[in-house]
C-alpha cells in the first residue's frame, strides 16, 4: 500500500489508471476511506482517466494524530500529495467534509485545478447544522463510536435506502471499526470547531465547478449549495432526485454519470458555467444527463398567490 | 483517449446491469455477500494477522481466557495508578473524572472475571503472568503507581500512557464481527471498548489543555512514544493469540 510522508505523518493513497490521462481526485467524507470510492474508481478508470483516492489525516490507513488535526491543513496536504505524484492539475471531487476541502482547495490552489465537484458541501453553517453537529459529537463522546455512526444513517440516506439495506447497514457499521479510530474521528470533528464561513472566498474560484446536492439532504440542505451557485461564476448546480446527503452511496452510478459528463464537457470545451440549475435525470441509460430546473427550487411548497391560488 | 458521452453511457450501462442483478437477490443474500466481500484494511502486520486468524478460527474459551487476562492486567495497571488520585486534593475538575475512571476500570475487571468462560489450561495463566510482568516493565507503570502527582511532565506522561491503554488496545477491530450479538463475551468486549471511548475523553481533554510547559509538538511526541510502547505490547499479544494454544507441560 503506497504512503506519502507529509511532515512525519503517513498519508495512504491509491493511484490508478492510464499514465498521462487527466486525473480525477476523490476526497472522503467524515468516516469514509479511500476504498469508499472503489466503484467510482473502476468506472472512471474504464472511461480513460486516472483516479487518486486517499485517506485524510486521521482516517483509514493514514496516520491518526492523537491530539490535534488542523482542518485548514487538508487542502495543503492534497497539494503536497499531488506534487509528490507529479500531478500538475486534476478534477477535484469530494463529498460532505471532503466537499468543503474541494472548495478550499479551489480557492487556495487554482493552478492545481481542472474542475471542481463539491458534493453535499457547505461554506457556512446555520443553527440547524450546528445543532446536528453538536448531537453527533455528543453521541460520539458520551455514548460511543457506533452510536454516532447510527446517528448518521437517517441523515445520510432516504427511507427507501434504509429499508432496502436494513441488513447491510449494520455490517457497514461494524466493518468501519476496522479502519476508523474513535479518538481520530473525534479529532477530525473537533477540527471543524475552528471552521469559519468562507463564502466570500469562493468568489475567487474561476475553474469549472459542478455543484451536486441531494434532493432530501437534511445536513447540507439546498441553501448551502445555492450559495455556491450564486458565488461561483463558472458553476452549475445539479439537484439529485430521491437522494439524501450521501447520494454518492445511494445512487453512485448517477453520480458517476454526472461527474463523467461534466469532465467530458470541460475536456471537449463544451462546458457552460452559466450558474444555471438542473435536475439530474435518474434514467441512467438516457442520453439526456439532466433537465433544466424550472420554478422555485428553494421551496418545498408550491407558490401561493395573495388569494390562495397556485 | 477519455470516453465521450456515448461511451460513458456504455460504461454506466455495464455497471448498472451488474447492479440490477445484485438488487434482484433477496436482502439476506445481499447482506451475506456484502459481509463476505466488504474490504477490510487493517494497518499493522500483527493486527492484520490477528484479523485473518479470527476470520477462520472461532474465539474459543482458551482465546477468551487469554484476552480476558490481558485486559485485566492492563486495567489493573491503570487502576493501580488511578488510586493515587484518591489520596490527593479533590478540588480540581479532573478529580471527579479520574475518580470515575478508577471505578469503571475496576468494574470492567469484575465483568471480565464473571463473564469469561475460563479455560482449564493452566499454561495460559502462567503465560499471562509473563505478559503482565512485561507490561509493567515496558510501560514503566510502576513509576507512576507509587507517588502523588503534581501538574507537570510526569503527570502528562502518565496521562499519555493511560490514553495509549485506552486507544491502542482494541480487540473489536480484529476479532470477528459475526457474533457480536450472540456471544456474551464479544458483546462485553464491544461494551468495554465503548467504555474506553467515553473514558478517553478525560485523557484527551487533559492532554490537549493541561497547563504544563510543553509545546504541541512535544505533547504529540510524548503521546506517540507511549502509544508505540503499548502498541508493541498489544501487537505481540495478538501474534501470540494466533499461535497454537500452548499445551500444559506433561508430567514426567
Amino acid at each position: 500500500m503506497p504512503y506519502f510522508n507529509y511532515q512525519n505523518q503517513e498519508i495512504h493513497y491509491e493511484f490508478s489508471g492510464p499514465e498521462g490521462a487527466p486525473v480525477v481526485v476523490f476526497i472522503n467524507g467524515l468516516v469514509q476511506r479511500a476504498e469508499s470510492w472503489a466503484l467510482y474508481t473502476r468506472a472512471i478508470v474504464a472511461a480513460g482517466y486516472r483516479v487518486l483516492n486517499y485517506d485524510l489525516l486521521g482516517q483509514g490507513l493514514s496516520s491518526k494524530p492523537a491530539l490535534q488535526i488542523d482542518f485548514e491543513e487538508n487542502q495543503v496536504i492534497l497539494d503536497a500529495l499531488m506534487g509528490h505524484l507529479d500531478i500538475e492539475n486534476a478534477y477535484i471531487c469530494g463529498v460532505s467534509f471532503g466537499g468543503v476541502t474541494v472548495l478550499k482547495f479551489g480557492v487556495e490552489f487554482p493552478k492545481r485545478v481542472r474542475g471542481l465537484v463539491p458534493m453535499s458541501a457547505f461554506t457556512e453553517t446555520d443553527a440547524m447544522m450546528a445543532s446536528i453537529g453538536c448531537n453527533l459529537y455528543e453521541g460520539l463522546v458520551r455514548v460511543g463510536y457506533d452510536y454516532m455512526i447510527r446517528q448518521f444513517v437517517p441523515i445520510n440516506f432516504t427511507s427507501k435506502y434504509i429499508r432496502d439495506n436494513e441488513l447491510v447497514l449494520p455490517v457497514v457499521i461494524k466493518a468501519s471499526y476496522t479502519f476508523n479510530e474513535f479518538a481520530a474521528v473525534q479529532n477530525i470533528i473537533e477540527s471543524i470547531q475552528t471552521f469559519k464561513p468562507f463564502t466570500e472566498d469562493i468568489k475567487k474560484i474561476k475553474k469549472p465547478t459542478l455543484i451536486l446536492n441531494g434532493e432530501y439532504d437534511p445536513l447540507t440542505p439546498r441553501w448551502c449549495h445555492e450559495i455556491m451557485r450564486q458565488n461561483i461564476k463558472n458553476s452549475r448546480l445539479v439537484l439529485v432526485p430521491n437522494a439524501s446527503h450521501a447520494f454518492t452511496v445511494e445512487n453512485p452510478l448517477l453520480a458517476i454519470k454526472l461527474i463523467l459528463g461534466f469532465i467530458d464537457d470541460v475536456e471537449s470545451k463544451t462546458w457552460k458555467g452559466d450558474q444555471s440549475t438542473w435536475i439530474a435525470n435518474e434514467n441512467l441509460s438516457s442520453e439526456t444527463f439532466m433537465f433544466p430546473c424550472k420554478g422555485n427550487y428553494m421551496s418545498t411548497l408550491p407558490a401561493v398567490d395573495a388569494d390562495g391560488g397556485q | 483517449m477519455p470516453a465521450n458521452k456515448q461511451q460513458i453511457l456504455q460504461i454506466i450501462d455495464t455497471f448498472d446491469k451488474a447492479n440490477q442483478q445484485f438488487a434482484q437477490l433477496p436482502m439476506e443474500t445481499r447482506a451475506e455477500l456484502f459481509k463476505n466481500n466488504v474490504i477490510y484494511k487493517i494497518k499493522g502486520k500483527a493486527r492484520e494477522t490477528a484479523f485473518q486468524h479470527f476470520l477462520k478460527m472461532p474465539l474459543d474459551s482458551d482465546a477468551k481466557t487469554r484476552i480476558a487476562l490481558f485486559i485485566i492486567a492492563v486495567k489493573g495497571a491503570n487502576a493501580a495508578v488511578l488510586k493515587n488520585f484518591e489520596f490527593q486534593p479533590v478540588d480540581t475538575v479532573a478529580y471527579s473524572f479520574l475518580h470515575g475512571q478508577l471505578f469503571r476500570e475496576l468494574e470492567i475487571i469484575t465483568k471480565l472475571q464473571r463473564l469469561t468462560p475460563w479455560s482449564f489450561n493452566w499454561k495460559l495463566y502462567s503465560d499471562a503472568a509473563e505478559f503482565n510482568a512485561a507490561l509493567w516493565r515496558e510501560t514503566d507503570a510502576a513509576k507512576y503507581a507509587g507517588e502523588f502527582f503534581k501538574v507537570d511532565q510526569h503527570l502528562y506522561e502518565y496521562l499519555a500512557l493511560s490514553y495509549a491503554f485506552l486507544s491502542e488496545i482494541n480487540f473489536m477491530s480484529v476479532v470477528t464481527i459475526k457474533n457480536i450479538d450472540t456471544d456474551p463475551f464479544v458483546k462485553l468486549l464491544h461494551d468495554l471498548e465503548q467504555d474506553n471511548g467515553q473514558m478517553i475523553q478525560t485523557q484527551l481533554r487533559l492532554l490537549k489543555d493541561i497547563n504544563v510547559p510543553l509545546t504541541r509538538a512535544e505533547r504529540e511526541t510524548i503521546v506517540e512514544s507511549k502509544r508505540e510502547v503499548v502498541r508493541g505490547i498489544f501487537d505481540r499479544f495478538l501474534l501470540s493469540l494466533c499461535e497454537a494454544t500452548p499445551e500444559p507441560a506433561q508430567k514426567s
